[in-house]
């Protein structure tokens, strides 16, 4: 084991993936499709993006959303309308070009929702399968599915048809073949969504650790927001065929570009508010008659909005505070309320508020306090700086 | 390698990654052309079924156009509208009796608790697997008036085979299996918690079935009360033999009397009979077939849930006895009464007074150039025929799952066409197409495999389709992403899990070109005798315990070669999986 890979082991200290080979470019891609009344539709619209070594890029979106039809479409089981996929510096597909590679000769491999293991193989011919298809001698092909099965820790079952096993097994058997070929791009079709929730957490926690040990680049789909936050370098939310945003989990949970990306992930507060001034890095709004000032960041989307405008602000539920209106300390960035409901939901504890005339719900820490029971008039604190202005499509 | 990324060890295994082919030095030409040479393949296959399947029937339609006054003298017959009579009668009242019987026991084995499990499900199927005539012969042997082996107790009931009751009885036992599966299959794919909402809602078992099952299903009766249709109007083995002794005229065998039978040759009369028979059937497939595309059922994908049976109670065992009886009735009985009367040196219908002899057999050798000779050509040809017949199927089926395209959509349309063509009217196309000039092949072993090609292709296509349906595509999209090529993916994927359904095919294939009289009769000669012809013609020549011999000899083959089959199409794979999901139901 060299040095450089020791240090990719050690949490924390990844380098920059900027540096690294790109593995993956969608340039441009379109996908339509005919509708059964006869008119067009975008199933996947004018789609960009690159992925590098050791990225794990998350497509997450509602179903319906294109994500899965252009995993297909860079796997090769699909043909794009238009645009441009390179894998690995080879072009895949070109619709100017007129290139379009089948499957078998893109150097990716994909690991299926339902896993598509072969019932008449045993466990060992499955995983041994794409060296073989490579043309690796029999023996080698078998000890390295051996040395695969073993890294999924299903290192006796190597003899066993996958009739035989569990639908958590199954998967990582799956997995195995998927990555044992080391493709340059690893593609993944929602394949934690048929196994139930304890297994789901299991194998994630595999894949994490299997993707910071062998820095594959992959192209993971998904609808589940959990799974895109816990796995993902990157996540492209999905719409319509479009991407709406791309950027790191962080970046899409605090500061999503649309309201759609945001109802999406996560909840939300959604406010109506009107601008009042415009300065270089700060909007002053008014919310509910008082006066505050949102920062702004230079991709916002509501960097035009210009004095008079209506904009709407999203706050996260956990972002906000309450209070005891007796208890209050005021301040500037504090509104009078009154709890309208409350739910105890293990973690948290969610109030609901009226505000004005606005609903804005909040999650506080622990337990629900007694002091805030329903029709309490409360104190409800909206840090300026957890505020974003979101477009509203 | 050009490959940009040095290669990385893996973490785990101490030893260096075996360097992997560029993906660059595997693509090329060369599997260009395979994908398209298999496509050309294609092609040529599918303008071949069309050429065999469109050129006999336009040369017949063609003839039997002709003179309009010829039509006239057909009708003005003294026999015409008594046959239509008959026929209608005999074909239609089996038709609805097979639907009844069929939706019966798919009913019973899929939505009922009386079901026998997965040896239940494919009871039923059993007669597809017996030859015809050994079923016709079986059942004269069992109920022939006063000599008949049952004929003590059934002739005080008013029964005995040669009538009109008979002949439905034979009629309705073969066509079981034609009606049994489609609504077994639609049955499958009818999710049940449709029906469990309706019974929630308070509705009877009765009245789920009149107003959720049997709506649901519709479709799929009227294919099998199309399909019992069309295999009863084109039998030619049940009306030749039972039929004979009740005075009901029976259109095929008309056909082939026509042929047979007269001289000067009436090729007139067959040859627009058999154009008013196909055209008639043609109707009722057209009729399906826009009833059909109008009803579209949401279909489930992936693994059937589980069903909550209807427990009938105290009236499970009497259910049961049901689906026992047909497979008595259909198979044990005949096949019992046939074995008997073969080792019979007279027959005499005292079960008590035997006398054993295994003299008959000797036909096998003797006779017209021997039962064994007819035994050898029909084996050859049902393994030949039933090869290429089995392959083609194949091979449209898998080029129908890579590619949707035009070839792909005309091959199997063309392919299954020829269910709609009863075997008398096929068998008599072929003599007009091509028995004379400019094919002369009168009386060959090619011109019956040609017709058996054509008037089984069908059946090998949908029989395999089952088992297609049950192959997810995703498999193959594995393969192909492993970097396994068409080939690659075909011959390691796709056929292994195609084998089973492919030997059952080639079983039922096998099986009913040993029994088939309809082809053998019209397209065979003296030269070439098939083991079914030669049954029929000691039939007519009276030794009726010789006829049981050859029936006897015939359905062992049958039987061998339906075992042996059956045997191997359970690969190790599939009987771990039954044993352990066997035993996951005990648990």
């Amino acid at each position: 084991m060299s040095m450089t890979e020791t240090q990719h082991l050690i949490p924390g200290r990844t380098p920059p993936t900027e540096s690294k080979p790109v593995r993956l470019t969608v340039k441009n891609v379109v996908k339509e499709f005919q509708r059964h009344g006869g008119d067009f539709l975008n199933a996947v619209d004018d789609v960009s993006f690159e992925v590098r070594t050791g990225e794990l890029l998350v497509l997450l979106g509602p179903s319906g959303c294109g994500k899965s039809t252009l995993l297909r479409c860079i796997a090769g089981l699909e043909s794009p309308t238009g645009g441009l996929i390179n894998i690995n510096g080879q072009t895949a597909f070109d619709s100017t070009a007129q290139v379009s590679l089948a499957p078998n000769e893109r150097d990716v491999n994909m690991m299926f929702q339902s896993y598509a293991l072969w019932p008449h193989m045993n466990l060992e011919d499955n995983v041994a399968y794409p060296l073989r298809s490579a043309g690796v001698k029999k023996s080698v092909a078998r000890r390295r599915a051996a040395e695969y099965l073993d890294l999924v820790s299903l290192g006796g079952l190597a003899q066993q048809h996958p009739g035989m096993i569990s639908g958590g097994q199954q998967q990582r058997v799956a997995l195995a073949r998927t990555l044992i070929s080391e493709p340059s791009i690893v593609l993944f079709d929602e394949p934690l969504s048929n196994v139930d929730a304890r297994i789901r957490v299991k194998l994630r926690s595999l894949l994490v650790r299997l993707h910071k040990e062998l820095e594959f680049a992959a192209v993971y789909v998904t609808h589940d927001q959990v799974e895109a936050m816990g796995l993902g370098t990157r996540i492209a939310v999905m719409r319509h065929g479009r991407v709406d945003q791309l950027a790191s989990p962080a970046v899409v949970y605090e500061r999503p570009s649309n309201r759609s990306t945001a109802e999406f992930i996560g909840e939300a507060n959604f406010m109506d508010a009107t601008v009042l001034r415009r300065d270089r890095d700060i909007l002053t709004v008014d919310l509910c008659g008082r006066e505050i000032r949102v920062p702004r960041q230079a991709d916002d989307t509501g960097l035009e909005a210009s004095p008079g405008d209506h904009v709407t602000l999203m706050i996260r539920p956990e972002k906000c505070g309450i209070v005891p209106a007796a208890a209050g300390a005021g301040g500037p960035s504090a509104w009078h309320g009154v709890v309208t409901a409350r739910t105890f939901s293990g973690a948290h504890t969610e109030y609901q508020c009226q505000v004005g005339d606005q609903v804005v719900t909040v999650w506080a820490f622990g337990a629900p306090d007694p002091q805030l029971r329903e029709s309490t008039e409360v104190e409800v604190a909206i840090p300026s700086e957890s505020l974003r202005v979101v477009t509203d499509d | 390698m050009t490959s940009l990324a040095p290669h990385r060890k893996s973490p785990v295994s101490p030893a260096p990654a075996q360097p992997l082919p560029d993906p660059q030095v595997r693509k090329g030409l060369g599997k260009k052309l395979h994908s398209a040479a298999f496509g050309s393949l294609l092609l040529a296959l599918s303008v071949l079924v069309i050429f065999l399947v469109a050129y006999p029937l336009i040369q017949m339609f063609q003839r039997a156009a002709g003179p309009l006054d010829a039509w006239a003298k057909l009708i003005a017959e003294p026999w015409f509208f008594g046959m239509i009579r008959d026929t209608v009668l005999v074909v239609g009242t089996s038709a609805v009796l097979s639907l009844a019987i069929g939706a019966l026991l798919a009913w019973i084995n899929e939505r009922t608790d009386a079901g026998l499990g997965p040896i239940g499900d494919s009871l039923p199927l059993i007669p597809l697997f017996l030859p015809a005539v050994a079923l016709a012969v079986g059942w004269v042997a069992l109920a022939s008036p006063k000599v008949g082996l049952l004929s003590g107790f059934l002739e005080p009931l008013g029964f005995q085979i040669y009538s009109t009751a008979g002949m439905v009885l034979v009629y309705v036992l073969l066509t079981v299996p034609y009606t049994y599966l489609p609504i077994v299959a639609a049955l499958r794919s009818l999710d049940p918690s449709l029906e469990e909402a309706a019974r929630a809602s308070g509705a009877s078992s009765l009245r789920v079935i009149r107003t959720i099952s049997l709506p649901a299903v519709a479709p799929s009766l009227l294919s099998g009360f199309i399909l019992a249709t069309i295999i009863g109007a084109g039998v030619y083995s049940i009306p030749a033999i039972v039929g004979n002794g009740t005075g009901m005229d029976i259109m095929s065998v008309r056909i082939v009397r026509s042929i047979q039978n007269t001289y000067p040759i009436d090729y007139g009369t067959a040859i627009r009979l058999s154009a008013l028979l196909f055209t008639a059937l043609l109707i009722l497939y057209y009729v399906q077939h826009t009833v059909i595309s109008k009803q579209r059922f949401a279909r489930m994908g992936g693994q059937a849930p589980k069903v909550a049976r209807i427990a009938l109670g105290r009236w499970r065992w009497p259910v049961r006895m049901l689906g026992i009886l047909y497979i008595v009735f259909a198979a044990i009985l005949p096949l019992a009464a046939v074995i008997y009367l073969s080792l019979q040196r007279y027959w005499q219908p005292d079960l008590f007074a035997p006398n054993w002899t295994f003299q008959n057999f000797s036909v096998a050798s003797a006779g017209a150039g021997g039962a064994l000779e007819g035994i050898r050509n029909s084996v050859v040809l049902a393994v030949g025929a039933g090869f290429v017949v089995v392959m083609a199927a194949t091979m449209i089926l898998t080029y129908a799952r890579q590619s949707n395209n035009w070839v792909s959509r005309v091959a199997n349309g063309a392919a299954k066409f020829p269910a709609v063509v009863p075997g008398s009217v096929l068998a008599a196309s072929f003599i007009f197409a091509f028995a004379g000039a400019p094919f002369k092949l009168g009386g060959t072993l090619l011109i019956m495999g040609m017709a058996f090609f054509v008037s089984f292709l069908p059946h090998a296509v949908i029989s395999l389709e089952g088992t297609s349906a049950q192959i997810d595509g995703s498999l193959e999209d594995a393969s192909r992403l492993c970097g396994a090529g068409a080939g690659r993916t075909f011959g390691h994927v796709v056929l292994p899990l195609l084998r089973p359904g492919i030997l059952a095919t080639f079983a039922l294939v096998f099986v009913r070109i040993v029994g088939d009289l309809e082809v053998a009769v019209l397209l065979g000669t003296g030269r070439t005798p098939l083991v079914s012809a030669l049954l029929f013609q000691v039939w007519g020549e009276g030794f009726f315990t010789q006829v049981a011999a050859v029936a006897v000899m015939m359905t062992a083959v049958s039987a061998i070669v339906v075992i042996l089959l059956m045997w191997l199409s359970r690969p190790a794979w599939v009987r771990k999986m039954h044993a352990r999901s066997r035993k996951a139901a005990r648990r």
